[in-house]
């Protein structure tokens, strides 16, 4: 019994150590580790995640949603048909490749959708859609919804601002957040990535 | 060392080795929580205390009274003051103002402080609710894929105060700046002339 209890100790333990070791722990479908050691990675500071709370109202009517300070969500209100933006800080020449939105739909007449733009600081009416992610259906749940496929992605500045909007028709549309998943190639030219050695130096330092 | 000693060592090793895993990625080990006291510091106290944890060279994430903006509810309560850059309220209603706060992927957020002012005293306008009279503040975070919020620093003013007062919060919980799980912002409420919020300013670490 005494080796019983040892063996099952031993193979208890080898379990654990295999789980922690072999198994990634993922969160919800945007493929992203979940743990502490991100930092320590060379993944850049990717994904830009944009709090509701940096959205304000783009003034056509102020009162139209409301920031629920104790639940981390903005609203839609009774006063329907206002919109609201929020600047979008990206590192120059990261490549942007995908939109993730939480917000929670449980309107059954009418759905938001949050679109990432890009306007030309030097040309009027340059203005590009990046990306757009809609709601659909209605449920009483935080889901999840994206845009894979983000059009003229290369994060060009001082040329272009960047921003993201959406419009909130009733009370029972709540945005959380909005995040923002990027490349930042440049940091490999060193040919990590690339193969790239024309920037090294000849000459051992 | 007998034979029969073989298992007993390999069993207590795997569960060091277990032990320490577990330990050094902080899996699903939340941290403790601790006392939500505020103290007052003076400005060298403070002086100290920053350089102490300013070892990043981006630390501190300072929000400004010009970063937040109202909630949306009675957001002609709020004012904000060019001169002093801070924020306070009309005197009728409470007010609550938000920022974002953008905190770097996998840092620990050491500290936090706010600088506030509080001239209402335990009686007058704002209500009959001494709480209403005073100035708080506080930093959360929100799960982005269960909208499950967490309080990570809070602050508040207790009557009123000549000076203006700078409070510090160094057991900061949730520290770990988990994304893309969480969102963070900061909320502050004003009500009266007398009252203002200045500053929030966010102390962390980055491996």
């Amino acid at each position: 019994m005494k080796y019983s209890m040892q063996s099952i100790v031993i193979v208890v333990c080898a379990l654990v150590l295999g789980m922690v070791g072999f198994c990634p722990i993922t969160s919800a479908s945007e493929g992203v580790p979940f743990e502490g050691g991100h930092a320590k990675n060379f993944g850049g500071s990717s994904p830009l995640v944009i709090p509701a709370a940096a959205f304000s109202t783009k003034g056509n009517n102020a009162e139209s949603h409301n920031f629920i300070w104790f639940a981390g969500f903005v609203k839609g209100t009774a006063l329907a048909g206002g919109c609201i933006q929020a600047p979008v800080y990206l590192p120059r020449w990261a490549q942007v490749y995908e939109m993730w939105v939480s917000m929670i739909d449980d309107d059954g007449s009418y759905d938001a959708s949050v679109i990432l733009t890009r306007r030309s600081n030097s040309t009027l009416g340059d203005v590009d859609d990046m990306a757009l992610a809609s709601t659909s259906g209605s449920a009483t749940a935080v889901r999840t919804f994206s845009d894979i496929t983000v059009n003229e992605p290369l994060v060009m500045l001082p040329d272009y601002s960047y921003y993201v909007t959406t419009c909130l028709a009733s009370e029972n549309l709540k945005l959380y957040s909005v995040r923002l998943y990027y490349t930042e190639e440049t940091i490999f030219i060193d040919a990590f990535e690339r193969g790239d050695t024309s920037g090294w130096s000849a000459v051992s330092p | 060392m007998t034979r029969h000693q073989l298992p007993q060592i390999g069993a207590t090793l795997c569960l060091a080795a277990s032990f320490l895993v577990f330990s050094g990625i902080g899996w699903s080990i939340e941290p403790p929580v601790h006392s939500d006291s505020a103290v007052t510091m003076t400005q060298g106290e403070y002086e100290t205390m920053a350089m102490d944890f300013g070892k990043s060279y981006v630390s501190p994430l300072n929000l400004p009274a010009s970063a937040f903006r109202s909630d949306g509810v009675n957001p002609d309560q709020l004012r904000t003051s060019t001169y002093f850059d801070d924020l306070h309220g009309m005197g009728t209603q409470n007010a609550i103002a938000v920022a974002p706060v953008y905190l770097p992927r996998g840092a620990t957020v050491s500290m936090v402080g706010v600088q506030l002012y509080d001239g209402v005293g335990t009686t007058g306008p704002c209500g009959d609710d001494p709480l209403q009279r005073d100035v708080w503040a506080q930093l959360f975070r929100v799960n982005n894929y269960t909208g499950e919020v967490s309080t990570m620093a809070s602050f508040s003013t207790t009557g009123s105060d000549p000076d203006y007062q700078y409070f510090v919060e160094m057991s900061v919980d949730y520290p770990l700046v988990h994304y893309p799980d969480y969102s963070y912002y900061a909320v502050t409420k004003v009500c009266h002339s007398a009252h203002a919020f200045c500053a929030m300013q966010i102390f962390y670490l980055v491996d």
